[in-house]
């Protein structure tokens, strides 16, 4: 070890530090990696291109990352629905079809999201969910639901839409409003006065008070307005009981 | 830039010096992958278990539960972090201080080996369907699962039922006309919180003893191998967050504000 280069050393520390760790980085990838002294002196004359060269490949890299990314990233953006999410803002939702599986009923068989049975739907509330009753003292007369895995694969409608759409579960008449938490609402009682469905929380309504819709008609899109922490449809089925309405289990009239 | 010097080494010298970097370089991947894999507990900066204004701090993870329907639950030693709107359950070992897993279903219960979980229309234990819907359960044993029911699934009302997992039959243990809000099962004896619907007061039926419970039970658990219960925010304590411990037949308000479930 040379000491009387040590204050040298020093000195270009402080006026070039850069300058003097490149320098030092350079001297030993030359040291280690070339064990023919010539090509480490080589290496060192030509420092300035070898950086050039390696910066390049650097950026080459960099641009290959993105494109290659962009790629193969693509399809995967494209089916988890993010772009549909941001162009569906300006479709118009109004253009959806009514789903006959639904048949022309008076009785509820079917989940708001259609498919048969539980298939497309996660039940993330129960009725008279005891947890529910505790924490807001008062009772949960629906069940909260979400579409499932199942529902985003195989749902016709989703797959036209890319909307969650709500479907009318009986044939009747519309009562349209925004609830007192202002949830976008919608009930609809059969002809027969003996059923009432309730919706609660959609993002838009696509029906109007005074209309008669028939089962299997798109009546919104799942949202979360209201006294609600996140996208989900609050599905109520009440029965007449006398001359009042009672709230009953929903999942008692899901086939 | 100044000129670089190389360094007086010979062919020998740098091989040798080569050698010796690669040696040192491997010698650290080795022992740092071997010392990663190892979380000794002096790396978690925080070893208890708490819940704090619906923030419920897990060693070193926090998880907020002020979101309805979240919810905790344990089953010693396994505490079970719920979030049926995704749905997902975290699931850490309070002994390891570990977490243990993640699955993608709403749980009831797990005992390290099986699942309870709601699907639809009915409660399962793993993949096997009891037949029924529980609103709270508990897995007793590998044989034997309590359920917490609705007397009519019309009603509020609910129930306890034991049901044997072989053979899928159900035995009535507790009817109630109130809502049971909370269930566990410690040191063998099962307890039971009872919100009345009418009165809205508060019991724990302790086997079946019944003692009154000044507040809301919300969760019922087990820690230093004695029973608790936290009283989570209510619409029936003004929102507040209490704990108690449970020593015979009496309870014992230990802190507000803090709930302390693993210490």
């Amino acid at each position: 070890m040379n000491l009387a280069k040590i204050p040298l050393n020093l000195k270009r520390v402080k006026d070039d530090p850069f300058g003097f760790i490149t320098d030092k980085l350079i001297a030993f990838i030359a040291n280690l990696l070339i064990p023919i002294p010539l090509a480490g002196e080589v290496v060192s004359q030509f420092k300035r291109p070898i950086m050039g060269i390696l910066i390049t490949f650097f950026i080459f890299g960099l641009f290959m990352i993105t494109v290659v990314g962009t790629i193969f990233l693509s399809p995967l953006l494209l089916g988890s629905g993010v772009i549909n999410s941001i162009t569906s803002v300006f479709q118009n939702p109004f253009h959806i079809a009514l789903d006959p599986s639904f048949g022309d009923t008076a009785v509820p068989k079917k989940n708001p999201f259609g498919g048969s049975g539980m298939l497309y739907s996660t039940v993330t509330a129960y009725f008279l969910d005891p947890a529910y009753y505790l924490q807001f003292g008062r009772n949960h007369n629906g069940v909260d639901m979400v579409p499932t895995q199942e529902y985003y694969k195989n749902s016709q409608t989703y797959k036209e839409t890319h909307q969650v759409v709500i479907f009318a579960t009986i044939s009747g008449n519309v009562n349209q409003y925004v609830d007192q938490y202002g949830g976008e609402t919608i009930e609809i009682t059969n002809s027969d006065n003996t059923f009432k469905i309730l919706y609660i929380h959609f993002s838009s309504m696509l029906v109007n008070s005074g209309t008669t819709v028939k089962a299997g008609t798109p009546v919104g899109i799942m949202g979360n307005t209201g006294f609600s922490t996140g996208d989900h449809v609050h599905y109520e089925v009440h029965i007449k009981d006398g001359s009042t309405w009672r709230a009953v289990n929903p999942l008692n009239y899901i086939q | 830039m100044a000129d670089i010097e190389l360094n007086p080494f010979n062919l020998k010298q740098r091989k040798l010096l080569q050698i010796g970097v690669v040696l040192i370089l491997a010698l650290f991947l080795i022992g740092y992958f071997l010392l990663a894999k190892k979380t000794p507990e002096s790396k978690l900066k925080n070893n208890t278990v708490y819940l704090e204004n619906s923030a419920l701090q897990v060693f070193d993870d926090t998880y907020s539960l002020s979101q309805y329907p979240d919810k905790v639950l344990m089953h010693y030693p396994y505490l079970l972090i719920i979030k049926p709107s995704q749905p997902i359950s975290y699931i850490y070992n309070l002994q390891t201080k570990t977490k243990e897993k993640d699955l993608k279903q709403s749980l009831l219960d797990y005992d390290g080996k099986n699942i309870l979980h709601n699907n639809g229309k009915n409660t399962f234990i793993n993949q096997e369907d009891l037949g029924l819907l529980c609103d709270l359960g508990f897995i007793k044993s590998a044989s034997e699962v309590l359920c917490v029911t609705k007397v009519d699934p019309n009603f509020a009302e609910n129930k306890l039922v034991s049901i044997d997992v072989a053979f899928k039959k159900q035995k009535d243990v507790y009817t109630s006309k109130n809502l049971i809000t909370a269930i566990s099962v410690i040191n063998n004896i099962t307890y039971l919180g009872i919100n009345d619907l009418y009165t809205h007061k508060n019991y724990i039926l302790i086997d079946k003893t019944q003692i009154e419970f000044p507040d809301v039970a919300s969760l019922i658990y087990e820690m230093n191998s004695k029973p608790y219960v936290a009283s989570l925010k209510s619409a029936f304590n003004n929102n507040t967050e209490s704990y108690y411990v449970i020593d015979g037949e009496k309870s014992g308000k230990q802190n507000d504000n803090k709930i302390m479930l693993y210490r």
